[in-house]
């Protein structure tokens, strides 16, 4: 259903429209109000459904562009993998089917800032506590993130795989 | 000698309470000013924040670091090497702030190995040991590492002289066969690299202190000698018998233009060139020659200046025209002039010369003497303010007095037997001033006991008023020798706060969790291994053979700050690996018997540290 939407607001957009959001009356929302709203768990409903990061706004989503999603393979492989499988639990959980179970902008957060989306976004602290632990900080930009996002949509509707063929899979070497 | 007749109370303490609150860092802030102190005998840098005396970290430099696998890993240990072989300890004790104009810059640290002769480097951007050059000609490097006003060069004289080549002759013909070395080493002015660029040959004497001119002063250098006598034996008395050693002043920019004239010689030498390369990977350089110059060939290279008596410290004042011999058994503080000096020079106001040094008149450069100062003056730093501070090791005191007037204004008791103190940039040409710092070799009743062994200390003055104030004792790393600070601002923005995968060039490195491996050649079996909360990949692995060597290599895949991961293995003979995010390090291992060998992360990494752990099987 996400992946057939259109958004007519551009990636990483000015936060004018969230002040809109939030009420404030004195012009846009400052980043250290925006942070201090955050810490105390006043999470508007775009957020809470889009997640807390760079990403403030609804993204237009294009086609899955081939070449940006094979970029993003190389980065899931370097990136990811340690701790994400596609279709099987590691460290974190199954990726898969993870942009139509969350939205594009969520999934961009939760890579961007993964910190935050742990200790102060709801969904996300369900996730530090199903798997005891934060989401590593990997030092990954906007326009890598992009290219993670359209490797992921374009993994989405394929069919699960054994696990040694999965991206990035750690196979132990055999005895020798 | 303890010096005070201290019982332990808050003398020199006005105010406790205001003394506290001057001290206070609040939790989550930070000091003012970072403190690099030496280790002294422990071989390390203590890094300290000032006011508050609390420790941030120690820097393992010259002793190996079983914590964090310095110099046990295969890619520090060839840090230690020298030309005795792995020297895997030593006695550090001059800490120097690199300089750009005569002021702290925050990029580099220099610190000396005394007892094997070397200087360190340390990179202030990671906070560890880049480089460690070793001296030839030299014996107990002292004198060092004392830099220039830019940073052209360190510094580094003998202590103990000897003979020069190395050769096997009576020790009662010292004054004979004994010499003493000045060495230059050259900086790079960008990478920090060191290379020796020349050493001077001077009498056998011992060199133990220096400072370079500075402003007016620049392009000469300062050394204090003692044992002018040249005994060999039971120097507290023999070397203790002349009225007055020397300071030697030395001409570095004509020294300079003497060697690229030509007028050095090539001496054969072997010594140990050690530095991390581009893969952060130690690479260990035998080096066969030195460039030698003779003061009999250098006219007008080195003069000696007459000072009372067995002359310590080698001070130089922040305006480049006061030298300040800390006479350490001398009963007053004398001060030599530059302008002076360069007078005398020129008018030959001479008193005869030394191996082909010309000895200059004591009143000829004298600028004043402070008298009384009190007993057993040894270092001076400067606040620049026009006053002196200097370390009185036998009355255990720091006295404050006047340039120009040289009258003492105010004294403080020190608990016990400072050495060094410091001023932060207060051996530099702008001090930062604020505070003077006593480094106490003895602390008797200062702290709680802990056995025959005590902590060496710290002790932290306000020197913003007339009156120093006593504001804090702190407990410090083995001998706090000597120390620098500068403003936190010079160094904390460059920190490195973790090491980018993608320009990880360890030949050994690997950049995702699915290159991780086992490879087998002959008996040499590498595992490429990667970490990242919470895992090791691979971590069963089998197919290990008594007999075999085995080197993990331990590439950290995290990309975050503060994020180290440990490896230990069960029986290694040699320390844990502690890999700093994006980092490759590598532990050798030997299997012993058959079996399977438990390994596990030892830096509490996550809540499912505990986890984190693998097997390795062994098979006959």
């Amino acid at each position: 259903m996400i992946a057939c939407r259109t958004r007519t607001i551009a990636l990483l957009a000015a936060l004018a429209a969230l002040a809109l959001v939030v009420g404030c009356s004195s012009g846009p929302e400052t980043e250290a109000e925006r942070q201090a709203r955050w810490q105390q768990g006043q999470l508007t409903s775009w957020e809470l459904e889009h997640g807390i990061g760079p990403i403030t706004a609804d993204v237009a989503l294009a086609p899955v562009d081939a070449a940006k999603a094979a970029r993003g393979r190389e980065l899931f492989i370097a990136k990811c993998a340690t701790c994400h499988y596609l279709d099987d639990r590691k460290t974190g959980p199954a990726l898969r089917d993870i942009t139509t179970r969350r939205s594009a902008e969520y999934v961009l957060n939760q890579i961007l800032n993964p910190e935050q989306m742990g200790k102060l976004h709801p969904d996300g602290r369900k996730m530090v506590a199903q798997y005891a632990q934060y989401m590593t900080i990997q030092g990954i930009t906007n326009d890598n993130a992009t290219d993670l996002l359209d490797f992921l949509r374009s993994e989405a509707d394929k069919p699960p795989v054994p696990l040694e063929q999965q991206p990035g899979a750690h196979v132990p070497p055999p005895a020798n | 000698m303890t010096g005070g007749c201290g019982n332990g109370s808050k003398d020199g303490v006005a105010g406790t309470g205001d003394a506290a609150s001057k001290v206070y860092v609040a939790p989550g802030t930070h000091d003012e000013f970072y403190a690099f102190m030496s280790g002294g005998f422990s071989g390390q840098v203590g890094v300290y924040g000032l006011p508050s005396g609390r420790l941030l970290r120690h820097v393992p430099v010259f002793s190996q670091n079983a914590e964090n696998g310095y110099g046990y890993s295969e890619e520090t240990k060839n840090l230690f090497m020298t030309s005795f072989g792995f020297v895997p300890w030593d006695d550090a004790h001059h800490p120097q702030l690199s300089q750009t104009d005569g002021v702290p810059d925050g990029r580099w640290l220099f610190i000396n190995g005394n007892n094997t002769p070397r200087v360190a480097r340390l990179d202030l951007a990671t906070f560890e040991t880049a480089e460690i050059i070793e001296l030839p000609h030299s014996g107990g490097n002292h004198a060092s590492p004392f830099l220039t006003p830019n940073t052209e060069y360190v510094l580094a004289g003998t202590r103990f002289s000897v003979p020069i080549p190395q050769q096997d002759v009576p020790i009662n013909t010292y004054k004979d066969n004994f010499k003493g070395t000045l060495s230059f080493i050259k900086i790079d002015s960008t990478s920090g690299a060191m290379s020796l660029a020349f050493q001077i040959l001077v009498p056998g004497f011992n060199y133990d202190l220096s400072h370079s001119g500075k402003g007016p002063s620049h392009g000469w250098a300062f050394f204090s000698t003692y044992n002018t006598e040249q005994a060999s034996t039971l120097l507290e008395v023999n070397a203790s018998r002349n009225d007055k050693d020397y300071m030697a002043a030395v001409n570095w920019k004509l020294a300079e233009r003497y060697v690229a004239e030509g007028k050095a010689k090539d001496i054969p030498a072997s010594y140990r060139h050690n530095y991390l390369d581009d893969a952060r990977i130690a690479q260990s350089e035998i080096v066969k020659s030195v460039k030698i110059l003779d003061p009999r060939e250098c006219p007008g290279m080195i003069y000696y200046i007459p000072t009372p008596k067995s002359p310590h410290g080698a001070d130089v004042d922040p305006t480049g025209e006061y030298i300040v011999g800390g006479g350490k058994l001398a009963t007053v503080i004398p001060v030599h002039s530059f302008s002076k000096m360069l007078k005398a020079i020129e008018n030959k106001e001479f008193d005869g010369e030394v191996d082909g040094i010309p000895i200059l008149k004591y009143e000829s450069v004298l600028a004043g003497e402070v008298q009384n100062p009190g007993l057993g003056p040894l270092h001076t730093e400067f606040d620049g303010k026009g006053y002196a501070y200097t370390s009185m090791f036998i009355s255990s005191e720091i006295v404050k007095w006047k340039l120009g007037t040289w009258e003492v204004v105010d004294r403080a008791p020190a608990y016990y037997s400072i050495g060094h103190l410091m001023i932060p940039g207060g051996d530099s040409r702008s001090p930062f001033g604020k505070y003077v710092i006593a480094l106490n070799k003895i602390t008797k009743d200062r702290y709680l006991p802990t056995g025959p062994e005590l902590t060496h200390s710290a002790q932290l003055y306000d020197i913003t008023g007339d009156k120093m104030k006593l504001l804090l004792d702190f407990p410090t790393i083995g001998e706090p020798h000597y120390a620098q600070a500068l403003p936190a601002s010079l160094v904390k923005d460059r920190s490195v706060k973790y090491f980018p995968i993608a320009e990880n060039t360890h030949p050994h490195a690997i950049k995702a969790e699915n290159e991780a491996r086992v490879e087998r050649d002959g008996r040499l079996v590498r595992v490429y291994m990667s970490t990242i909360r919470t895992h090791f990949a691979p971590d069963n692995i089998e197919g290990i053979r008594v007999g075999d060597s085995v080197l993990f290599h331990v590439t950290n895949l995290e990309q975050d700050w503060d994020v180290p991961h440990g490896f230990a293995v069960m029986g290694a003979n040699n320390a844990e690996l502690l890999v700093m995010p994006g980092e490759t390090r590598t532990l050798a291992w030997k299997p012993q018997a058959a079996g399977v060998i438990p390994f596990y992360c030892t830096d509490f990494c996550s809540a499912l540290h505990q986890e984190m752990q693998g097997y390795i099987r062994v098979s006959r």
